[in-house]
């Protein structure tokens, strides 16, 4: 009877959790959009010519006529392109035909056998560039029923352009070859993120926006020369000669949004492994002393994320270090691949390598395991990437030494990425929820990851580690190989908060994403005074049993010093809200004899006024003392004492005198 | 001629010209005190009752200093674009101050005067400041062969052929040192040139120029080597320094203060190196004058006794040197006081080439 009990309780709990897990959780991910590639890589005419064989399943409960692809290559098929026409730089554009890029679909067929290749049309999604040839729709001749998969063959060439944004060729044999096929779009059911109904989410290539693609399996067979070495998303699974100087490599990557890979004949390949993944750094032959800063930093993030968000779930992670001449494919992520910052290391404490490869290697669980939509919120990835890129750099490197550490002069990465928001001209130019091709006037960079990335530490100090964590763990494991949207992500904070803060922050964290993401209020809170005044009895004119009685003030009340001992002093300590955010903030006020009193403010009045009449006077008071509201403008004005020490001044300025003397010798160096 | 004596005596000298070397110093002091005083004003106004500013005194802190300059950052663009411009104001002051200082040197044994240094200054600023232009120009053409030949070698002369940066620093590693020997050695031939100009009066200052420039050629082990020991001292002084600079911190008041006397002191000697080579040049120039003039050396062993000058020179070549000088009869006079003449390496009695 016992073993019975025992019996059904665990078939009941296995039934509870299989309710709960997802229809694809023999997968990892849904696996909606896959891909059977054929490639065959011309390295004179920088082409490839290939066969795609894509399975897609429609998991709407649409009935779909038409799919979507993207064909970004075209972006750089000339400069009427929405990319091109942004006048966004990247380098300058080709002098040669050699230079543009393209892609040609040249057949495209469904699996009953019905050419679509005339029901081919460009469409134009997000603006009325005619002329934009990065998205295509395709009719299809037989609809395809929800829940019903469809294979349809396509032929298409690819022409690679010289590197721009990060994809071509560069010299005569570096290739870094992404966004090169027809990829298909995004269905979104109604209800599916934003959508109110169903429909494709194919946005064109703009030159601030990334990627957005379902979860698949690609199989790609990639012929090169044979003296190439090859890299490239998922495991190597097959590698073979072909006898006529070529060889064919064979890769598979399971549950990814994306296929990428690399080829050259200069690479130097180094294994290395953490845990049960696989390292792969393809390093050019120059840069091998670098190899520890790369090897080093992704197994620090590894470890970091493992603890506070998730694990890594791949078996393979590839890092590309591009040659000096191939930087345009340098700082970049894609699917289990990832590409560094190419550099000669001048001195250690220059962190470059080491700040790149953690950021890329983070882009990992945020786009890629957790596939936001990241051309119409950034803030989802870069931001996110950028906050975790800051703590896994602070946690190994110093939190004021983790960028750069060179002869007193040393930067943290946290600080610098909380600058890059704090130091912009208009840090009020455009809200987080910005889609990333709506940044016309700029600031893309600076709000999508300085300004979310300050947001995040903010909420994590105002909140706690141990919450924050919680909130991540959650988002992460509820979100992984699925699309959320930043409302997913809100829904998370507000649960987590209000299970493990109740209602101390309120009923939910709405306010606080109104005025950081939605918003573009700034935050400035200021310590505006403070003042001492003796207390004395109260002087004037009084009516006293119907006469006028003066009460003279008595003598020298205001010389504190000399009555310091039995005086009494009202002080005044006034703060000030300079910016439109408002925040609840703590203040510290000092007394002159060590006590310490920590004020709460809900930081929303324009000017907030704290008095004590005791016998210390107040020597220091401190808005945020703790710095928990990381994105207030200046920390400097935080703060007042009244014993101020200028010792700090004296050393500055003496070594701005000795620096301005050495550049006024220098100019007659020579002379 | 010992180069090491030499550099010594170049030392000496400049001691031995003390109140000069202290009014120099104390210019760019002053000048420096500029731009340091009125940051001090601007932190003291804007964040000297923070408690952040705390944090700047053990180490920088680099979001202390960045909201700093985020909120007053034009106060700042002020200051550091008051440095900007004063700097090469200053080197031009440096290039009217040349005059004065290497006529010190040539009447090392005389009196200083600051009257008569400002004289100098004055008497000789138009030919120095020609030489200057020369020299600009020169250091810039060599700058530009160096630099450019380097790029023509390593890159075949256009960037794309760019492949990897080890070529580059691999040039680097190369064409720097070179490019600094080749700077410092025309950088001594123009405080050759100095000397000349003020020990023969010409006012042909591209001619005096070249001639410096072949007799440092012709000696050029022990010209160079003088020269380089003024700058090993320079390396020396700066590395003292930051030994200094790394025991002592700068964390305390007291600190600060010992780190000030430390700065300044490297300063005042950093200026001292320049005035040592100058003052070594012009030691050197007369010795090899006189190995080159054995005839004037006796002159002036003669003269010794009544004139501390640096050497006589030849009454050879003095009909040629009024010729050179007929337009500046002021200086004419002074040569002729001081039997001063010309002299080449390649011309006239001295010529050995």
């Amino acid at each position: 009877m016992k073993h019975l009990i025992t019996c059904i309780l665990l078939l009941l709990t296995s039934l509870a959790v299989y309710a709960q897990t997802p229809a694809w959780a023999t997968n990892l991910s849904p696996r909606i959009a896959n891909y059977d590639i054929s490639v065959k890589l011309d390295t004179a005419k920088k082409t490839l010519t290939c066969k795609e064989r894509l399975n897609w399943r429609n998991d709407s409960p649409d009935v779909i006529t038409e799919l979507q692809f993207h064909l970004y290559l075209n972006a750089f098929k000339n400069t009427k392109s929405t990319f091109l026409r942004s006048g966004a730089r990247f380098g300058r554009l080709p002098d040669d035909e050699l230079g543009w890029g393209w892609v040609d679909v040249t057949k495209i067929i469904d699996e009953n056998g019905n050419d679509l290749t005339e029901n081919i049309k460009f469409i134009h999604p997000d603006d009325d560039n005619e002329d934009d040839q990065t998205v295509i729709s395709v009719t299809l001749e037989e609809p395809i029923r929800p829940g019903a998969s469809a294979n349809f063959d396509i032929d298409f060439i690819s022409k690679l352009p010289r590197i721009i944004a990060r994809t071509g060729f560069a010299g005569d044999d570096y290739y870094f070859v992404v966004q090169w096929f027809p990829k298909i779009g995004v269905y979104e059911e109604a209800g599916e993120r934003y959508a109110t109904e169903g429909q494709w989410n194919c946005h064109q290539f703009h030159a601030s926006t990334e990627f957005f693609a379902d979860f698949g399996v690609y199989n790609v067979d990639l012929t090169v020369p044979e003296g190439f070495v090859v890299g490239a998303s998922g495991v190597l699974k097959d590698e073979k000669s072909n006898g006529d100087g070529t060889k064919t490599v064979t890769y598979r990557a399971e549950d990814v949004i994306d296929f990428a890979w690399t080829a050259s004949p200069d690479f130097t390949v180094i294994e290395d492994k953490w845990n049960r993944v696989d390292i792969k750094l393809m390093i050019q032959p120059e840069h091998e002393h670098n190899a520890d800063k790369y090897l080093g930093s992704v197994k620090n993030s590894m470890e970091y994320l493992a603890k506070h968000v998730g694990d890594y779930p791949y078996k393979t992670l590839t890092i590309v270090d591009p040659p000096l001449y191939g930087i345009g494919s340098s700082g970049m992520e894609y699917p289990t691949l990832i590409t560094g910052v190419p550099g000669f290391t001048i001195h250690e404490g220059i962190r470059q390598i080491e700040t790149v490869t953690v950021h890329e290697f983070v882009h990992q669980y945020f786009m890629q395991l957790v596939a936001t939509n990241e051309q119409e919120e950034a803030w989802l990835d870069e931001g996110f990437t950028t906050y975790y890129e800051n703590a896994i750099m602070d946690h190994y490197y110093g939190e004021k030494t983790s960028t750069t550490d060179v002869g007193g002069y040393h930067t943290g990465d946290k600080e610098d990425s909380r600058l890059r928001y704090t130091g912009m001209k208009n840090p009020s130019v455009a809200p987080c929820a910005t889609p990333g091709w709506e940044f016309k006037f700029g600031g893309y960079g600076d709000i999508a990851y300085g300004k979310t990335g300050a947001w995040l530490e903010m909420l994590k100090r105002m909140v706690g580690t141990t919450t924050m964590d919680n909130i991540m763990k959650t988002y992460f494991e509820r979100w992984k190989f699925r699309h959320p949207c930043g409302q997913d992500f809100i829904d998370v904070v507000n649960e987590v908060v209000l299970r493990e803060h109740g209602d101390k922050f309120g009923d939910d964290m709405n306010w606080f994403f109104d005025q950081v993401l939605y918003g573009t209020e700034v935050c400035d809170y200021k310590l505006a005074s403070i003042s001492n005044r003796v207390a004395g009895e109260p002087v004037g004119i009084f009516d006293k049993e119907g006469e006028k009685e003066w009460a003279a003030p008595e003598d020298e009340k205001e010389t504190e010093e000399e009555n310091a001992e039995d005086e009494i002093y009202k002080s005044r300590v006034v703060v000030q809200r300079l910016g439109e955010m408002m925040m609840p903030v703590d203040i510290l006020v000092h007394f002159d004899n060590g006590d310490e009193v920590l004020e709460k403010w809900d930081g929303k009045s324009r000017n907030f006024e704290l008095r004590y009449e005791r016998p210390d006077k107040v020597t220091w008071a401190h808005v945020d003392p703790e710095q928990k509201i990381y994105m207030d403008l200046n920390f400097n004005n935080n703060s007042i004492t009244k014993e101020p020490d200028d010792t700090p001044i004296k050393k500055w300025a003496t070594k701005v005198l000795f620096w301005a003397q050495n550049v006024l010798q220098s100019m007659f160096f020579f002379f | 001629m010992n180069p090491i004596a030499i550099f010594f005596r170049g030392i000496w000298d400049t001691f031995r010209l003390f109140k000069m070397w202290l009014l120099i110093f104390l210019l760019i002091f002053v000048l420096a005190a500029t731009v340091a005083v009125p940051f001090a004003n601007v932190m003291q106004n804007s964040i000297g009752q923070s408690l952040e500013l705390q944090k700047l005194l053990p180490e920088y802190d680099h979001t202390v200093f960045s909201d700093f300059r985020n909120v007053h950052g034009d106060k700042l663009s002020g200051i550091l674009g008051q440095l900007f411009w004063m700097a090469p104001l200053f080197l031009l002051f440096y290039v009217f101050m040349s005059g004065g200082i290497v006529k010190a040197y040539d009447q090392i044994g005389q009196k200083f005067s600051f009257q008569e240094f400002w004289g100098n200054c004055t008497r000789y600023f138009w030919r120095f400041f020609r030489l200057f232009a020369w020299l600009l120009l020169f250091q810039g053409v060599l700058a530009g062969i160096v630099y450019g030949v380097a790029f023509f070698i390593v890159l075949g002369g256009s960037w794309d052929n760019l492949r990897t940066e080890t070529p580059i620093i691999n040039a680097a590693k190369i064409v720097i040192p070179i490019h600094l020997i080749l700077a410092t050695f025309l950088a001594m031939v123009g405080d050759y040139t100095k000397v000349r100009l003020v020990k023969h009066g010409n006012w042909l200052v591209i001619e005096e120029f070249f001639k410096a420039e072949f007799m440092c050629i012709r000696y050029f082990f022990r010209t160079y080597f003088a020269y380089l020991l003024d700058i090993v001292l320079l390396v020396g002084i700066y590395v003292l320094y930051w030994f200094l600079a790394g025991k002592i911190g700068m964390a305390s008041t007291s600190a600060i203060l010992i780190m000030l006397i430390i700065q300044t002191l490297t300063m005042f000697f950093r200026l001292g190196t320049r005035l040592f080579a100058l003052g070594s040049v012009n030691a050197m120039y007369d010795g090899i004058y006189a190995k080159e003039n054995p005839a004037s050396e006796e002159e002036a062993e003669e003269d010794e006794a009544t004139v501390v000058a640096p050497v006589a020179l030849a009454d050879t070549d003095r009909q040629e040197d009024r010729v050179e000088d007929e337009f500046d009869e002021e200086d004419q006079d002074y040569n002729e006081r001081e039997h001063i003449t010309d002299w080449s390496p390649y011309t006239g009695d001295g010529g050995k080439l």
